[in-house]
């Protein structure tokens, strides 16, 4: 079994990780089958890194970014989140973790319809500055740093698809999230709005120095990581750090 | 087979939709309910009157006078047109009824065993007629007998003609022309003090003062008859006898009544089903349009696979069919079941020989075909829209429902900071025809309740104005004749009697243009105590000391304006005409009024001073004393006791009103309910995914049911004002249609307790309704939104 647990930076002293998992085991029941999405991996993630977790379909990379995100529980193991234990959490718990700690960036964008580009990044900022003390970014400022000042007031039907996604991005980043977990991000999105997003990303994890976890089966996208887990069967089967990662436009797929 | 496995996806569409499919079926329910239950009781009302009027030989033409000679009756026999024709004594008395405390009145009426002249028979339901010149023996009316727990065998007494008598009952009957057995004046029967009593023709002519002589004449036309040359040979030929004028059935009290009551039934029986049908047409467009966006991956599946387009509507017309049958079975059941009932209340006042419910097939049909139309209506929108969906785009996803800003918008923005606010605004901005619709369908909720109820406010008033503004005398007593100013203190002489007040009432004739009506005259005293004219709103309005005061249906009837003159025949023997200008019209709740002060009365007349009746304030301790000395009285030709009529008032009105209002309130819960539970569940699945991905990114199960209740409230918020105008426009509807009887005026009072009703009630559906879309809430799939797009 592969160990993932190495400290990220050799001869400094090593920081906390922001999240430690343990045997982490997620059994799904379908039918008279069991069928095992992970086994018993062991992980531990630290604060800025740019993470890509790689894998075929069922290799059980979406489950294991369901248990960080917190929305679904392992069947045994522990994760957690600096000092809490998301595995012991009740739903209510979970769902302040997600609000105060989590930034998602989903495949299909997920923007509510009815409100402007604007508007869907506030809705989450209004959320972030009643749950907990630090200052949320202005909206239209993190509409800026992923481009989109020009397009503000549009409403999502209005936008592209690389636009709706980099609307989700700044949705994401605006409350200023400890952790940004993307699935499939640019799995939606022709090769050249892809880059734009991944560019976007790269940009707040470099900015904003926020843990950035993408899953995606893209092998190319590991090109612009700090650090590249595959995934197989439900185990880590790999676990690199690239010493010299690429800008998402150079990325070739 | 094909269709065998797209009937089993219908199948487990309709269990995937089954509270939507509930829904649906409860409201269509209620409509076929009140369809089946009104048409059914006018069916059986029209055809019980129709077979009763025919098997008894009920007239045609009526008319009364006020002595005629046994003599003049052949020659009446041979107006032109004249089928049979029957004449006979009648008159009201004064009756003690063992075991009641007050005196009760009764009409006696001469009757004959059938025989070829004979109209008006008796249906006996118990013993049998009195034998010729059998003095003592008496068949009572059904009704009354029950009421006062009489049957065969047992005694009653009243004064008949100068003398107490001791009647012994040998039948119980019923009959057409007292199907509807009120007291003149009144307009609810009180079956405890107002009867019929039958005795042989000529011991009934004799007891009256009437030997050799009739005051009651009917008669049946002969098919083809000219109904107005025959009105007119009669009344030229009764004039001489003090003839009050001959009239049809369309103005017999009994008939009027049973009349107007199948008439409200047959209005009433499209009233309720439209309204619920047409929001289960409604419901069924949301939903059906839901499925169909949803689906529409599927259809272009089945669609490119080469089904016909026939079979694909089939499928989906049949999805939107189907819910509604076992609604249109409970709604038959419900209102089989209601229209018994209805039938036994009926059967309280109407006195039919039979009025059992009989099952109209041709009804339950209708209903079933109305119900099933409404729900293909509500179809027809999103069966042509899949119906032009060509196959490839329908495999496409929908696009995201493209929101733009628009005027609503920018009003909005203004007012609305918070993004669930606006989020809510603009969602139901977006579809205004669907936000519209479902507000209005919580509002008729509240519409129904308004309309259902405001009766209990509106009879409120009738009882407050009748029983305690208007009447304030315990006993009235009505003289047999007008006579002097003396008996007033006789009257006051009697034990218990603490103040006698004069009434002046006499039978008068009024005719404007070619229009009469026959009613009572009043002379009002500006001094009286017991006795004060009150208007609908509850205030007393002056009698002008000049000309003639009218009440607004007597002007209504008459078609008379003021300023305008009217003539007045007094229908005594002198029959004196005036003319009379009508100086005012004022809103009287009862009877046809007609007014003027009481002291110019007697010249009108042309007599002295004069009392018909008298009000009495009574000491309640010896009023049984009281009682028997009216009762034996001979110039005393009936008694009313107030506290009596107000009870029989308020009893009748308990037993009407209570099932209809436990019915109207469960059906407008219906209403409300079924539309905010299908509004809500059309529009959670629509928001399904935003909401689950709000979740995902740290909303609270509170914050995103705010955001989902938030538009039904909003829909409530502008529903329920808006149903209760409605209502507050199908009460004045009710009122107009049936609130102006020539009987009673029904005012259009609506109290802040039905207001209040109007918007608890479906507030409290709507709650409960939306009760299991909050659990449904609660399990959103987090996990499924991160990876599928709808």
């Amino acid at each position: 079994m592969a160990r993932a647990d190495r400290a990220p930076h050799l001869g400094t002293v090593p920081p906390d990780p922001l999240f430690h998992a343990r045997g982490l085991t997620k059994v799904y029941r379908m039918g008279e089958v069991d069928v095992p999405a992970l086994q018993a991996v062991d992980l531990d993630l630290f604060p800025g890194e740019f993470v890509v977790i790689l894998g075929p379909s069922g290799s059980g990379k979406s489950t294991l970014l369901n248990i960080l995100g917190g929305l679904d529980a392992p069947s045994a193991g522990t994760v957690t989140f600096r000092d809490h234990v998301l595995t012991a959490a009740r739903e209510a718990e979970l769902t302040q973790y997600r609000r105060e700690h989590v930034g998602f960036v989903f495949q299909f964008y997920n923007l509510i319809p009815s409100l402007t580009a604007l508007e869907n990044v506030a809705l989450v900022t209004a959320l972030t500055s009643t749950a907990h003390g630090g200052q949320p970014a202005d909206p239209a400022d993190t509409l800026r740093l992923v481009g989109l000042g020009a397009r503000m007031d549009n409403f999502p039907a209005q936008l592209s698809g690389g636009e709706q996604q980099r609307v989700a991005i700044a949705r994401a980043i605006a409350k200023r999230p400890d952790v940004l977990l993307c699935d499939e991000p640019t799995g939606a999105l022709d090769v050249e709005t892809g880059k734009l997003v991944l560019a976007a990303l790269q940009r707040a994890n470099r900015e904003l120095g926020t843990l950035t976890v993408i899953i995606t089966h893209n092998a190319s996208v590991a090109g612009m990581a700090d650090r590249v887990l595959r995934l197989r069967s439900g185990r880590i089967v790999g676990d690199e750090r690239n010493a010299a990662p690429i800008a998402p436009e150079q990325l070739v797929w | 087979m094909v269709n065998r496995l797209l009937d089993r996806k219908l199948a487990r569409d309709l269990r995937a939709h089954l509270g939507s499919s509930v829904a649906i079926a409860l409201v269509v329910a209620c409509g076929v309910a009140a369809f089946v239950a009104e048409r059914s009781v006018a069916q059986l009302l029209g055809s019980a009157q129709r077979e009763y009027y025919a098997a008894v030989r009920f007239p045609d033409v009526f008319a009364q006078v006020r002595r005629a000679p046994d003599a003049a009756v052949p020659a009446l026999r041979r107006i032109p047109g004249v089928q049979r024709l029957a004449v006979r004594a009648t008159g009201e008395v004064v009756v003690r009824i063992p075991g009641l405390r007050e005196p009760a009145t009764a009409r006696i009426v001469g009757t004959r065993p059938p025989g070829d002249g004979t109209l008006n028979h008796l249906v006996l339901r118990a013993g049998r007629l009195p034998f010729a010149a059998e003095r003592d023996a008496v068949v009572v009316s059904e009704g009354f007998a029950r009421a006062n727990g009489l049957d065969v065998g047992d005694r009653i007494g009243a004064v008949i003609g100068d003398a107490w008598r001791a009647l012994r009952i040998v039948g119980l009957a019923v009959t057409a022309e007292f199907t509807y057995e009120f007291r003149p004046g009144d307009f609810l029967p009180d079956p405890q003090r107002y009867g019929v009593l039958w005795l042989d023709a000529e011991v009934a002519a004799d007891a009256l003062g009437l030997r050799g002589e009739w005051n009651d004449l009917a008669l049946s036309l002969a098919a083809g008859a000219d109904t107005a040359a025959v009105r007119d040979a009669l009344d030229a030929a009764l004039a001489r006898y003090g003839s009050l004028g001959s009239y049809t059935r369309a103005r017999h009290a009994s008939h009027q009544f049973v009349t107007e009551e199948i008439r409200q039934n047959q209005t009433f029986a499209y009233v309720l089903p439209v309204i619920f049908l047409g929001v289960a047409a409604f419901l069924v467009n949301l939903v059906l349009g839901r499925v169909v966006t949803q689906q529409r991956d599927q259809i272009g599946t089945l669609k490119a696979y080469g089904f016909p387009a026939r079979t694909v509507m089939r499928h989906y017309a049949l999805f939107a069919v189907l819910p509604v049958l076992p609604g249109v079975l409970l709604g038959m059941l419900l209102g089989l079941w209601f229209a018994s009932y209805l039938a036994g209340v009926y059967a309280e006042f109407f006195r039919f020989p039979s009025l059992a419910l009989r099952v109209f097939p041709r009804e339950l049909l209708a209903a079933a075909g109305i119900a099933t139309a409404a729900a293909l209506v509500g179809a027809l929108a999103s069966l042509r829209r899949l119906l032009a969906l060509p196959p490839a785009q329908a495999m496409r996803p929908e696009a995201p429902a493209a929101y733009a800003h628009g005027v609503v918008d920018r009003l909005l923005a203004v007012r609305f900071r918070s993004p669930v606010w606006r989020m809510v605004a603009r969602a139901l901005a977006h579809q205004p025809v669907r936000t519209a619709l479902g507000a209005l369908g919580i509002g008729l909720g509240s519409a129904v309740v308004v309309a259902g109820t405001f009766g209990f406010d509106a009879v409120g008033r009738m009882r407050e104005v009748l029983f305690t503004l208007a009447a304030r005398a315990d006993v009235t007593v009505v003289l047999r004749d007008p006579q002097g100013m003396g008996i007033l203190d006789a009257l006051a002489q009697l034990p218990g009697v603490h103040r006698a007040e004069p009434v002046r009432e006499l039978a008068v004739r009024i005719r404007h243009a070619h229009r009469d009506r026959s009613t009572a005259l009043t002379g009002v005293d500006p001094g009286a105590t017991l006795r004060r004219l009150v208007n609908v709103r509850a205030e007393s309005p002056a009698v002008s000391a000049q000309g003639l005061t009218m009440g607004a249906t007597l002007a209504r009837v008459l078609d008379v304006q003021l300023g305008e003159s009217v003539e007045v025949e007094f229908l005594d023997g002198r029959r004196r005409r005036v003319r009379l200008e009508v100086a005012a019209i004022i809103d009287d709740m009862a009877g046809l009024g007609a007014y003027v002060p009481a002291a110019a009365l007697p010249a009108l007349v042309g007599a002295g001073p004069f009392v018909t009746g008298a009000d009495l304030a009574v000491d309640l301790d010896s009023i049984d004393v009281l009682y028997d000395r009216l009762a034996r009285a001979p110039a005393v030709r009936s008694i009313q006791v107030r506290s009596a009529t107000q009870a029989a008032f308020d009893r009748t009105v308990r037993q009407n009103f209570l099932i209809v209002l436990v019915t109207l309130v469960s059906f407008a819960s219906v209403l409300a309910a079924g539309t905010i539970y299908n509004a809500g569940r059309v529009t959670l699945s629509e928001r399904e995914r935003d909401l689950a991905s709000l979740r995902v990114l740290g909303f609270t199960r509170g914050e995103v049911a705010r955001m989902l209740f938030g538009e039904l409230l909003v829909l409530g918020a502008i529903g329920l004002p808006l149903g209760l105008l409605i209502g507050v426009g199908f009460a004045s509807g009710v009122v107009a249609a049936f609130g102006n009887t020539e009987l009673f005026r029904m005012p259009l009072v609506i109290g802040p307790r039905t207001l209040a009703a109007g918007v608890a009630v479906p507030l409290v559906a709507a709650v409960l309704a939306a009760a299991p879309l909050r659990r449904r809430l609660d399990r959103l799939d987090l996990i499924g939104v991160l990876k599928t797009r709808e």
